[in-house]
């Protein structure tokens, strides 16, 4: 097999800043014959990843066959290569990443060869958030003075982190005291779609990640495919190796109706949660979809998609809609981006409307909004959700079974 | 003084124990259910201007009400962007939370990952005192026992407007839609609904103060840092001066005698079994990720470094320097290696001297002697989050094989990535059920030729008595590029031979 497939598939369409070309997943339906457009928008994602990374190396066509085959109602144990355009990390679980690019660079040093070519070969972003402590509160002096005790206690790790920044290409860190990473990844790293100069075309491609932080998902709320992996797999990532994955099994979660009076996105996130955790989704992508996605605003669907590792799922995915544009001017994103993004969804059929036809998924589960109360989740588990008017009685009662064991 | 209704459950019952707390402020009364931790926090909620709109008119409706929050509440507002405090600050509600002790902490993960820091020194006293169960309510996303603070057993998640009516209230032993939060300056009771915004007031103020050029401001400068940052004494160069003194930054030994061409895959010989364990071993049995025993090998090495033990920090800290995960590596104390059965974890049986020692120490002396080590495990090896450490250290201790019934897919392939073989017990068998006891010398052979995916491989088990027992096991390398990843001796190695 040759270039054939990632040929027959290379497309283009114009934007207001010249033209954009991609693997188009329509192209790719007429080329091998198998109907994609009602795959799950994630799993599409996944397949434009495998062809327009298809070297017949690591990504053969095979992988692109088999998940152009996904098939709702088996699970598969096909594994296929994903390789993420970009890594994220944080700094408990990204500095002994950089330390080993490091030692890298020692040995071949060491060896006579020049320490400059080890580089990612993927983009890196590490934000510092992790080490940040509460010492100080309930003063206007508590953020100076908790950084400085910050400062005291990881100056090491930070100087060390400081020279990676300046020493390796494609590697950016995010100061402490700056922010948290998902946050910031969904405030201004993320771009929704990519595009790279290839031979002198800009070719455009969704934004993927994986990154060295379970809540990682919180990025499949701005539409964006990826999840926490370990530290070795986030490494092979930066390194230009791909992440070699189970075809997943996917979970259409319908939503419909709009949240009540006094009801927040918190509470819904913790009802999904509690939900999913009953269900048992673990391994799975969650794809939501439905009416009710048109009623909550690009901050809700992210925080729904950052607890996916508490409801158990690999993501809780939602596909690009008018208000993932709204988000991205709102949150000062470049127009030509916002235009990118808006045009690439629309041509590779991934834009969803009310009238969108609905993917087949593996399995459904449907929820009506409309019905979230006012909810807390605890008090060990995320999953244990209690309604705000319950509070009491839960509480009483497991303080109760709690002494009543220990005695 | 207490305003609540206590459910009576008689006078001997320890649900609604009280203890009289010291503080600055004078004298407080804490009890079961008391609120000790309010944390606004995590980017769960933080990113969502709705919700910490939301918390600010709560605060807002509170002050003007003229509600407080007991000093026995540790509050903290802890935003993952800068983003929001701008915003809360353009929208006037930031003076509102202030008022209320939800002053700025910091912008990280703080409370949500357990960052929560000390309580004072009479709250966390009276609770070991009492044996209080007192609660935390944060905006995070988890809440495991003790996740939060050691000493807070119940953790609520809840929304950002919750946690400050929670902080309010004091405790979650209220019916909080029919009890009052407080008092006003008359006297009247303050309920939940009094304070609570309407979902038009939440979105106006979102509108008024959300815009582009707040995002675009912060953001332009998110690679800059404070001055704290920029006047960090950092090395230059393309190579790091790795310092030897440094307890958190050590250049780790994978490319020990790395060389360009790949060595030829050898058998494994007259091996050693370093543990040998049950069903479901976590990747936290095997790493894990918390405080640094005192006692420890990790915690014996920081004090010969000079570290004292209140500056031990976390081993999530220090997984830049290998020699203390390495000796962290098999140490949870609730580990049961099979080879020492009836004792905590971190302990081994060095075979030849039938000497009990620490895994760590077991494996420095039989790398002296230049025998190599394998581990045994049983179903589910490796279950749990992604560690990678478990990986690394496991390489580290020299071990070259893993032989276990069954894997979690994530530690299997970090195995393979740093250059470890993982081998399975064919279905249905065990080291039980073969009566290995860990104590014999282990040939491994059928590695050095024809390395094939999924291929069996023969195990030629020889116990002192010189009887020896020969099963077979799955080579769980899976494709083809995990032979090449092992051939390398792991990712990095073949990463940097293509680099090279």
């Amino acid at each position: 097999m040759s270039d054939e497939i990632k040929l027959s598939t290379y497309s283009r369409f114009n934007t207001s800043a010249g033209p954009i070309y991609f693997y188009s997943l329509k192209l790719l339906e007429n080329s091998i014959g198998v109907n994609i457009s009602r795959l799950p928008v994630s799993i599409r994602i996944l397949l434009e990843n495998v062809l327009h990374n298809f070297d017949d190396r690591t990504v053969t066509v095979e992988n692109v066959q088999a998940l152009a085959n996904w098939n709702s109602n088996k699970a598969e144990y096909t594994e296929i290569p994903f390789k993420p355009a970009r890594v994220i990390l944080q700094d408990f679980t990204g500095v002994p990443c950089v330390v080993d690019l490091a030692a890298m660079r020692s040995v071949v040093s060491k060896m006579g060869g020049d320490p400059d070519r080890i580089n990612p070969i993927v983009p890196v972003d590490l934000v510092i958030d992790h080490s940040v402590q509460v010492d100080y509160y309930a003063t206007s002096e508590a953020f100076s003075k908790n950084v400085e005790r910050e400062y005291e206690r990881n100056h090491e790790r930070y100087g060390f982190l400081r020279w990676a920044q300046s020493a390796f290409d494609n590697f950016r860190v995010v100061p402490p005291g700056t922010g948290i990473v998902h946050q910031v990844n969904l405030e201004c790293l993320a771009s929704v779609v990519s595009s790279k100069e290839v031979n002198g075309d800009t070719v455009a491609f969704p934004d993927t990640l994986v990154g060295t932080d379970s809540h990682t998902t919180m990025i499949n709320g701005l539409s964006v495919l990826g999840w926490g992996v370990g530290g070795i797999e986030a490494e092979a990532c930066m390194l230009g190796q791909p992440l070699h994955m189970l075809i997943p099994e996917v979970v259409g979660f319908k939503l419909y109706g709009e949240l009540s009076h006094g009801v927040t996105a918190t509470d819904l996130v913790l009802t999904v949660t509690e939900i999913l955790r009953k269900r048992g989704v673990v391994g799975k992508f969650i794809e939501f979809f439905g009416r009710g996605l048109s009623h909550l605003s690009l901050s809700d669907k992210a925080t729904i998609a950052n607890m996916a590792p508490e409801y158990g799922a690999t993501m809780g995915f939602f596909p690009v809609d008018i208000e993932t544009l709204r988000y991205l001017k709102m949150t000062g994103r470049d127009r030509k981006q916002i235009e990118l993004v808006e045009l690439y969804t629309k041509e590779q059929g991934l834009f969803r409307t009310d009238e969108s036809e609905e993917p087949i998924f593996s399995e459904l589960v449907e929820l009506d909004i409309s019905t979230i109360e006012p909810s807390l989740a605890g008090p060990t588990r995320p999953q244990d959700r209690v309604s705000l008017k319950n509070l009491k009685e839960s509480y009483e009662s497991t303080l109760k079974d709690r002494l009543g064991g220990r005695r | 003084m207490n305003q609540h209704s206590r459910t009576d459950w008689g006078e001997d019952d320890d649900t609604a124990k009280t203890a009289e707390v010291e503080l600055d402020s004078g004298k407080h009364l804490l009890s079961n259910g008391s609120v000790v931790i309010s944390a606004i926090t995590s980017c769960t909620n933080t990113s969502n201007p709705s919700v910490m709109i939301g918390a600010g008119l709560v605060a807002k409706k509170a002050v003007e009400h003229g509600l407080s929050v007991s000093p026995l509440v540790k509050t903290s507002l802890a935003p993952g962007s800068r983003v929001v405090t701008d915003y809360l600050e353009a929208s006037g509600l930031m003076y509102y939370l202030n008022k209320l002790g939800f002053d700025l902490v910091g912008y990280g993960c703080t409370t949500c990952i357990g960052n929560s820091g000390p309580l004072p020194d009479p709250i966390e006293n009276a609770i070991k005192k009492h044996d209080l169960t007192c609660a935390a309510v944060l905006s995070g996303n988890r809440n495991f026992e003790g996740r939060i603070h050691p000493f807070v057993k119940f953790s609520y998640l809840a929304s950002p407007p919750l946690v400050v009516a929670f902080a309010l209230a004091g405790t979650v032993d209220i019916d909080i839609y029919n009890e009052p939060l407080g008092k006003d300056s008359d006297d009247n009771p303050v309920f939940l609904k009094d304070i609570w915004p309407s979902q038009e007031e939440i979105r106006t103020t979102v509108e008024k103060v959300l815009n582009p050029e707040l995002f675009r401001a912060q953001y332009s400068l998110v690679f800059e840092g404070d001055e704290n940052w920029s006047s960090l004494s950092t090395p230059k160069g393309s190579q790091y001066e790795w310092e030897k003194d440094s307890t958190y930054i050590q250049e780790p030994p994978y490319f020990k005698d790395f060389s360009i061409e790949s060595h030829s895959l050898s058998d494994i010989k007259s091996a050693n079994v370093l543990v040998l364990l049950g069903d479901s071993v976590t990747t936290d049995h095997i790493s894990p990720a918390g405080a640094i025993p005192k006692d420890g090998p990790a915690g014996m090495f920081l004090i010969d470094e000079g570290v004292k033990p209140s500056e031990f920090n976390s081993f999530g800290s220090r997984r830049g320097n290998h020699e203390v995960m390495i000796r962290g590596t098999f140490a949870n104390i609730r580990l049961r290696n099979q080879l020492v059965p009836g004792t905590e974890g971190g302990m081994t049986i060095h075979t030849p001297t039938n000497e009990k020692m620490s895994v760590f120490e077991a494996s420095r002396r039989y790398q002296s002697e230049g025998r190599p080590l394998i581990v045994i495990g049983g179903k589910e090896y490796g279950t749990g989050s992604s560690r990678d450490w478990a990986a690394k250290g496991t390489a580290l201790l020299g071990v070259k094989a893993v032989i276990a019934e069954s894997y979690e897919r994530i530690h299997r392939s970090n195995l393979v990535g740093m250059g470890v073989l993982p081998l399975q017990f064919k279905h249905g068998e065990s080291w039980k059920s073969l009566s290995l006891t860990g104590f014999e010398d282990y040939n491994i052979e059928g590695i050095s030729k024809e390395l094939s995916p999924r291929k069996e491989i023969m195990v030629q088990a020889i116990n002192n008595g010189g009887d020896q027992k020969v099963f077979n096991v799955i080579c769980r390398l899976d494709s083809p590029i995990e032979i090449d990843y092992y051939r390398n001796g792991g990712i990095l190695r073949t990463v940097l031979r293509e680099m090279i």
